[in-house]
């Protein structure tokens, strides 16, 4: 399986890039912008990593010099699997404002983003960001497993009982 | 199977056990989510309901008289299937129950029985085909027995003593489609399992199945055709539930794609409790919790 050195190279690159500083805006006075997102300085920009795991699953890492803006490409190999990924995500963005490091919008071609600035890293703990965010990975993974499960089990429940009935 | 507003109404007054409960007038005025109306009054011994069903008038040819007259016969009931209108709300029909009366044991059965007026009623097209083709005389062609706003039923003789009943269901959210599909998979897979040998065939599909060729069918999107195929023993000996089973099949279908995305969403809200206390984890633990001092000893405290 794939799934151990693939989460091992992400939470790698991920511990390189959240080295960030504050770093204030140089356009506008007075202004503190996540640069990843403005993205209008080359050189306050890092190169952008894509960790691809198969067609379905990717990490795309854009760092920048006081933000780094990570999105998920969440495998979805059937129509039940698109739609729970799809109810799961809408999910967690709208409660986005909880998770202070959520993205309310996912970068487009990815199911779900983050954004974590320099002031997140100045009140919390790198590494427990990076504990994180690869926890979420993993338990998105399994939760959509057990939902799909879940659908299936149930649905073979409610046809046994139902063609009891004519038994 | 029944509606359990009119049987816990009509077994609360029954009887002479409840007289006292009886001389309370009461009017309950009762909605279903198929836009069925039931609307009931019960002054002193006796108690009515009036009842309000989508396309009742195109029920009548199917024998619901004859089956509603079978079933309400005894002389306690009071059977009335002219249209009548109460306080400015018009009623397809209305039955008439003798409370008063000493149903002994029998109590808790008659209240079943008021509460099962929409199921006799969509259970009678069902009953007179049956007999009908029990009697070798069932009608070629398929008949349509429409029974929600834009889905309907359909019967038809199959071959060799089979019965086909095909429904037309709407799904318009992709979510409960695709859930749907789930089900619908694991019902036409049943009959695989060795203790369900004798279930109905089931089948699913988008488009109009041929049995239904040459009627105008309900079409758009969202909208599934699925089709069981009824044995012997399902239109003969098992009647009863077979045809309770067929009447709320819809019904029972939405009612578990709902069950299912609650039990979705009680699951999805306990990751995001779990993965925000995650979270919570990688935030220092409160400065506030240690008290500030001075050299001197002086504390900030207010």
């Amino acid at each position: 399986t794939t799934q151990q050195p693939y989460l091992q190279c992400v939470r790698s690159t991920l511990t390189a890039a959240l080295c960030i500083q504050n770093f204030a805006c140089q356009e506008v006075e007075r202004h503190n912008k996540p640069e990843v997102e403005v993205q209008k300085n080359k050189e306050l920009l890092l190169n952008p990593v894509v960790i691809t795991r198969n067609e379905n699953e990717a990490v795309l890492i854009e760092p920048s010099i006081n933000s780094v803006r990570i999105s998920i490409k969440i495998k979805q190999s059937d129509d039940l699997e698109e739609v729970l990924v799809a109810k799961f995500m809408r999910f967690l963005i709208q409660r986005a404002d909880r998770f202070v490091v959520l993205r309310r919008k996912p970068v487009k071609g990815y199911q779900i983003s983050f954004l974590i600035t320099n002031f997140h890293t100045e009140t919390m703990f790198k590494h427990r960001l990076v504990d994180f965010v690869m926890q979420f990975m993993e338990d998105i993974d399994k939760e959509v497993s057990a939902l799909k499960l879940g659908v299936n089990s149930r649905g073979r429940v409610v046809a046994a009982k139902f063609l009891e009935a004519f038994c | 199977a029944g509606h359990p507003v009119l049987k816990e109404t009509v077994s609360s007054r029954i009887g002479p056990a409840n007289a006292e409960a009886r001389e309370k007038e009461i009017v309950i005025s009762v909605n279903d989510f198929d836009d069925t109306a039931y609307y009931v009054q019960s002054k002193g011994d006796s108690l009515t309901v009036f009842v309000a069903m989508q396309n009742f008038d195109a029920l009548l040819q199917y024998g619901v008289e004859s089956y509603l007259k079978h079933v309400y016969g005894s002389d306690q009931f009071a059977l009335n299937l002219s249209s009548s209108t109460v306080k400015e709300m018009t009623f397809n029909f209305s039955l008439t129950v003798d409370l008063a009366f000493d149903y002994g044991s029998e109590a808790e059965a008659v209240a079943e029985k008021v509460s099962c007026l929409k199921r006799n009623v969509l259970a009678s097209p069902f009953m007179w085909y049956f007999d009908a083709m029990k009697a070798g005389k069932a009608a070629e062609g398929t008949i349509k027995i429409p029974f929600r706003q834009n889905e309907a039923m359909y019967l038809k003789k199959g071959k060799d003593d089979t019965a086909i009943v095909v429904f037309s269901v709407r799904f318009p959210e992709k979510t409960d489609w695709v859930v749907a599909q789930v089900f619908l998979r694991e019902f036409a897979d049943a009959r695989n399992d060795s203790g369900l040998q004798l279930a109905p065939a089931v089948s699913y599909s988008k488009t109009a199945p041929m049995e239904l060729d040459g009627l105008s069918v309900e079409d758009g999107e969202g909208v599934c055709f699925i089709s069981f195929v009824l044995f012997k023993r399902h239109w003969d000996t098992k009647v009863e539930s077979s045809v309770t089973a067929i009447c709320q099949f819809r019904n029972y279908l939405h009612y578990h794609i709902k069950c299912s995305k609650a039990y979705m969403h009680m699951r999805m809200r306990r990751r995001v409790d779990d993965l925000l206390a995650t979270l919570a984890r990688a935030r220092p633990a409160a400065e506030a919790a240690v008290e500030k001092k001075t050299w001197g000893g002086r504390t900030c405290a207010k």
